[in-house]
């Protein structure tokens, strides 16, 4: 067999962090070859540096479809070698039809010569038809399900290939890179996806699969190369794996012999939270999550955690009434909700609060002052004979941020002023602000530093342990165990397992969720 | 109806970390802020004093200002509405048309079906008040545009203006209204800019020392992260736009009574003026936010440099010319200032 794609000691430092470390490898002609890792493993450098976004270090070697290269590669230049690349978003316009989204390239190509539509119809629809997928190439991308719009993409990147096997005048050849593309798909949709990458690879192309869903790795790819820190562990046949305990192998190899993080959090789990059940989560169903379900005690924080797109992110969300629920209810202290008719004016009034994962767009107004991003959900409690109180309000504030040790405590700056973590910190004290009985995180420490980080962490777990009930949802392993009780995990929708207080490690967490469907650990009924 | 709330999820990682702390060039920023605050202030009064040495028999008399302040009291009001709307995030273009049609709908019912004035003035701000909900059902309730459901509502209120009124301008209005518009003077200046500096300082206490001004701004400027705090942004944005509608029918109201007739395409050509006032208000005072002290200098600020400029003789032509390039330049400024904010935030 020959190879359509080899990389030779590729490396990449940012500054003193090495992020990806001489990693070699190869894609044959027809082969699906899996690049797998835990975040933080390289896989996305490793990509980055295929598509020209970022420049390895010196030293490199790339062979692709026959061309030798030995320098970093400018942005956009793979198409002209061959590549193509299908990341997570899928980069479809969705109220444009099918046709136009797969013959973009060539209808943008058309200056102002007329476009032949049903000529243009006539080619998607026979490209629609080769893959055997059923639709109309007339119909909006965003009338697709999920699983569609993913098929349709990878069609386009298929065209796209094909147009330059005929320029190129090549045979054979060409790579395909999907990143993380079926991370929001269920399980069907992951087989049908993987059905079709076998086909694109019988006429001689080579795809690379990035996910996290080992059962899916082991289904659809030839070889599976493995990253761990930066570095390349080994490249295997993924026949081998293909048995019970194969994906516990595979984990194993992902994972590595590391040190027991659960170490960390020894002097909190000296003190167990309570026993009293301050919230109770009762068949909670959302458009990833279905029946969810958990009991929150007293000074409890119980994360929920599991694979990208598996549903647990949605779970703050949906109680918080900032997405809409199909289903379900939450009793906080006796007192039953329906969550399908949850507001989030009904939940702070009820006592809950949500830190949201996107700070940006969800959780502060940039340009406005650090006082009115805080003080916004305690507004009324400044009010008194028809006025707000300015004064009132400024020392309070002043009075949470020095609390919650943001720097500077200057609640007269723009928030913006702040760094991303000072900003996370008072976005977190905003919430803490309203004494809330329930708190809800999302991601949130996404983007923050290392040291801001921990604070939050550590700021979160004392609010629990002073009475209240935390949920906290974050795909941060690591940080998942650090700072739970108690940890769930979701997947394909559902709870898979329960991890609780001394069990909880790094390694036992990322392992349950990559495992997904039970198989060996303690099954919650 | 699923919301787009961002579940994040491990993501491209960030690479902005900034230090807080407070900067060395906090003070250079402060004296921006100050002469950016201060700046249309200090620029009307320069306008004020160069055309009063150009022209001191007729800019720099009495009666000159206090006529400028008077006429300028429609516009003032319609300008303070339309910042309602645009500080909680939505757009109003029917305002001209509202105020065509509430001064009509004043003069046809009371000049030629006489009825009594106080029923006509209480149907004349309905109209204003259907109309604003009626915008506010489209955009909120319906989710269309702003932009084109008050664009769309302002035509057909236009239409209706033609309609009632058969394309003619309406004269007789009652005495009793021209009387509570123009018929006193405080301190030489007609009652009617006391009732654009009363609205004034009303909205000046709601935006600036009232909660719910407050949720009005995060409506504005984070819909989601207000939504998410707890606001209630569908009501805040209706009762914004109805709030415009009711302030464009008060204007119109205004408009018949300083002229005591009603003229079919009255309100149209004060939209411009209106949004150029707000755009350029924004810029000073609360710099970056639409504020009604600024809005009230931007407005006569605008109307003083006209006035000044026809009284030299130039013609009529200068009126676009000055509201137009105001309205650019407002803005201009305003998307500067942003990215000065933006470059201090990068370092």
């Amino acid at each position: 067999m020959r190879h359509v794609l080899s990389v030779e000691h590729a490396s990449k430092h940012f500054g003193g962090v090495i992020a990806l470390d001489d990693v070699s490898f190869d894609v044959q002609a027809g082969e699906v070859h899996a690049l797998l890792g835990q975040n933080g493993s390289g896989k996305s450098t490793l990509i980055k540096c295929l598509s020209g976004y970022h420049s390895p270090e010196p030293g490199w070697r790339l062979t692709i479809n026959g061309t030798k290269i030995e320098r970093p590669l400018h942005p956009g230049e793979f198409r002209q070698l061959g590549m193509s690349f299908v990341h997570q978003d899928l980069g479809l316009v969705p109220s444009l039809s099918i046709t136009e989204n797969l013959r973009a390239g060539v209808i943008v190509a058309g200056g102002l010569s007329r476009i032949r539509w049903r000529e243009q119809y006539r080619i998607a629809k026979a490209l629609l038809d080769e893959f055997e997928i059923d639709i109309d190439p007339r119909d909006a991308v965003e009338t697709l399900r999920p699983v569609d719009r993913a098929l349709i993409a990878l069609v386009r990147a298929v065209d796209e290939l094909r147009r330059w096997k005929g320029s190129a005048g090549a045979a054979e050849g060409g790579v395909l890179f999907l990143d993380e593309v079926t991370a929001v798909l269920d399980r069907a949709g992951k087989n049908r996806v993987g059905a079709l990458v076998r086909r694109i690879v019988a006429d001689g192309a080579g795809v690379v699969v990035v996910s996290h869903d080992l059962k899916e790795m082991v289904d659809v790819a030839n070889r599976i190369t493995m990253l761990r820190d930066g570095s390349l562990i080994a490249t295997v046949d993924a026949a081998e794996y293909e048995n019970p305990s194969g994906i516990e192998s595979l984990i194993e190899l992902m994972t590595g012999n590391r040190r027991d993080n659960g170490a960390i959090n020894v002097e909190r789990r000296a003190t167990p939270p309570g026993d009293r059940v301050v919230a109770a989560i009762s068949d909670l169903t959302g458009s990833l999550a279905r029946k969810f379900s958990a009991e929150l005690h007293e000074g409890e924080v119980l994360a929920v955690t599991g694979l990208v797109g598996a549903g647990w992110e949605e779970i703050p969300a949906l109680l918080f009434g900032a997405r809409r629920a199909e289903a379900g209810t939450l009793t906080l202290d006796g007192e039953t909700f329906d969550v399908a008719r949850m507001s989030p004016g009904n939940a702070i009034s009820h006592g809950i609060g949500l830190v949201p994962a996107n700070r940006q767009e969800d959780g502060v107004v940039s340009d406005l002052s650090v006082r009115a991003n805080v003080s916004l959900p305690v507004l009324s409690t400044f009010m008194a004979k028809g006025r707000l109180v300015a004064r009132e309000e400024r020392a309070r504030i002043r009075a949470v941020l020095d609390g919650y040790r943001v720097v500077p405590p200057d609640p007269e700056l723009e928030i913006q002023a702040l760094s991303g973590g000072n900003q996370q910190k008072a976005v977190v004290a905003k919430w803490l602000n309203i004494k809330p009985r329930l708190l809800l995180l999302q991601d949130p420490t996404q983007g923050v530093d290392v040291s801001a980080r921990e604070r939050i962490q550590d700021i979160v777990w004392r609010a629990a342990r002073a009475g209240m009930a935390v949920l906290y949802a974050s795909a941060n392993y690591e940080e998942v165990a650090a700072v739970a009780d108690r940890v769930i995990v979701v997947s394909d929708g559902v709870i898979t397992t329960e991890i609780v207080g001394a069990d909880i490690t790094e390694d036992a967490v990322t392992a349950a969720c990559l495992r997904g469907a039970p198989s060996g650990l303690e099954e919650v009924a | 109806m699923t919301s787009d709330i961002d579940l994040g999820g491990p993501r491209k990682p960030t690479t902005r970390t900034r230090e807080g702390g407070a900067r060395s060039h906090t003070k250079s920023r402060n004296r921006a802020n100050f002469i950016q605050r201060w700046a249309l202030l200090g620029v009307w009064v320069v306008l004020i004093i160069v055309f009063s040495v150009i022209e001191p028999n007729t800019f720099l008399s009495m009666q000159n200002f206090q006529s400028l302040l008077g006429s300028q009291a429609i516009l003032l009001l319609l300008t303070l509405g339309l910042m309602v709307p645009l500080t909680t995030g939505d757009f109003d273009l029917s305002i001209g048309s509202v105020l065509s049609l509430s001064a009509m709908v004043v003069a046809v019912l009371n000049a030629q079906h006489h009825w009594p004035v106080g029923l006509a003035v209480l149907v004349g701000i309905a109209i204003g008040l259907v109309v604003g909900l009626v915008n506010a059902t489209l955009t909120v309730a319906l989710r269309i545009d702003s932009l084109i459901a008050t664009l769309g509502m302002g035509t057909v209120a236009a239409g209706i203006t033609l309609w009632v009124s058969d394309s003619q301008t309406i004269s007789g209005v009652s005495d009793a209204l021209i009387n509570a518009v123009v018929g006193f003077r405080l301190f030489g200046i007609p009652i009617e800019f006391y009732y654009g500096l009363i609205v004034c300082v009303a909205l000046w206490y709601v935006f600036d020392h009232t909660s719910l001004g407050r949720r009005m701004l995060f409506t504005g400027r984070g819909r989601k992260v207000a939504r998410l705090s707890g606001v209630n942004v569908s009501r805040i944005r209706f009762g914004a736009l109805v709030t415009s509608g009711v302030l464009a029918s008060v204007s119109g109201l205004l408009y018949a009574g300083t002229s005591g007739a009603a003229n079919p395409g009255a309100g149209e050509p004060l939209l411009l003026p209106a949004f150029a006032a707000v755009f350029l208000g924004s810029t000073a005072i609360s710099s970056g936010r639409f504020n009604p002290w600024g809005t009230f200098i931007a407005v006569y600020f605008l109307s003083s440099g006209i006035t000044g400029l026809q009284l030299l003789g130039v013609s009529s032509f200068v009126q676009n010319l000055f509201y137009g390039g105001a309205l650019i330049i407002a803005v201009v400024f305003a998307q500067l200032a942003r990215r000065r904010h933006a470059r201090n935030d990068e370092d």
